[in-house]
């Protein structure tokens, strides 16, 4: 079992209470009836899929409901770090360091 | 000698009672301390009061409060004096779940069967929002033999089968 630290209930807590959604960061587009169709698809469908240190958007559903962003190494399935909603992303460890 | 006879942990459904799902602001706070007469904790898992009435903190805006049914008309006439500059919700949510006292040695192990929250290491008292067998529930922890539980009705019968279940491991 992965456990998970909520930067909202400042526990480690069973991934069962937590849900993933998708990546972090994304910008919804201002205006989006000015988008072509092709801008207006890639911000919809159009996602990063790292391999390695992605930032992510989780919720803890099954606990303070709150959603938060995460750093994932998507080889490891290590959540390196994770931040609360509006917190500036931590940058992807360099490659010999970083242990969470 | 009948000590193996007695079950170490019983479930016991509690009697109907007021539920006030709430949100609101710090500035509302104080408010509903007066309104309501217990402290509202402000650090996420924290619950302030006794087991039959009770103020428990489920996210950075979000608070439960729990009393005795007799308590109805007069919280329901308190709530309707709230001032205008009140910035939140007060939402009667009382029916909508059932409680049940989880009593006994293997009361967090009954639990576990279906939570995977370590429940021993939980504070006590403290209170969580958390998941037992895909099921959204409320769990308050008063001593580490003594667990609430709280969940929706619709779902009552699928967690009493599986507590039922556990409680025969338990044996
Ligand atoms: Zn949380």
């Amino acid at each position: 079992m992965i456990q998970i630290h909520c930067p909202y209930c400042c526990e480690l807590l069973p991934e069962q209470e937590f849900a993933y959604a998708g990546e972090a960061h994304i910008v919804r587009p201002e205006d989006p009836g000015a988008l072509s169709d092709e801008a207006w698809r890639d911000y919809l469908f159009l996602r990063t899929n790292a391999r390695g240190p992605y930032h992510e958007r989780w919720r803890h559903v099954h606990g303070c409901s709150r959603f938060f962003n995460a750093l994932r190494d998507t080889v490891s399935d290590r959540i390196l770090v994770t931040y609360r909603m509006g917190e500036a992303p931590p940058a992807p460890p360099s490659e010999e360091g970083g242990d969470a | 000698m009948p000590d193996a006879m007695r079950p170490a942990t019983t479930v016991t459904p509690l009697p109907p009672c007021i539920r006030y799902s709430i949100r609101t602001l710090p500035s509302g706070l104080a408010l509903l301390e007066d309104l309501f007469g217990e402290s509202f904790p402000t650090q996420v898992g924290q619950v302030s009061g006794m087991p039959d009435r009770f103020v428990s903190c489920l996210g950075p805006d979000e608070w439960s409060f729990v009393a005795p049914g007799p308590e109805k008309s007069r919280l329901a006439s308190a709530c309707a004096e709230l001032p205008e500059h009140f910035e939140g919700s007060i939402t009667d949510i009382s029916a909508r779940e059932v409680g049940y006292l989880i009593e006994g040695a293997e009361a967090a192990t009954l639990l576990n069967s279906g939570c995977p929250r370590n429940l021993r290491g939980m504070p006590t008292p403290s209170a969580a929002r958390t998941v037992f067998d895909g099921v959204a529930i409320g769990l308050v922890k008063w001593q580490d033999d003594a667990f609430r539980l709280d969940v929706w009705r619709s779902f009552v019968p699928h967690i009493r089968a599986c507590l039922d279940l556990a409680l025969n491991d338990l044996v």
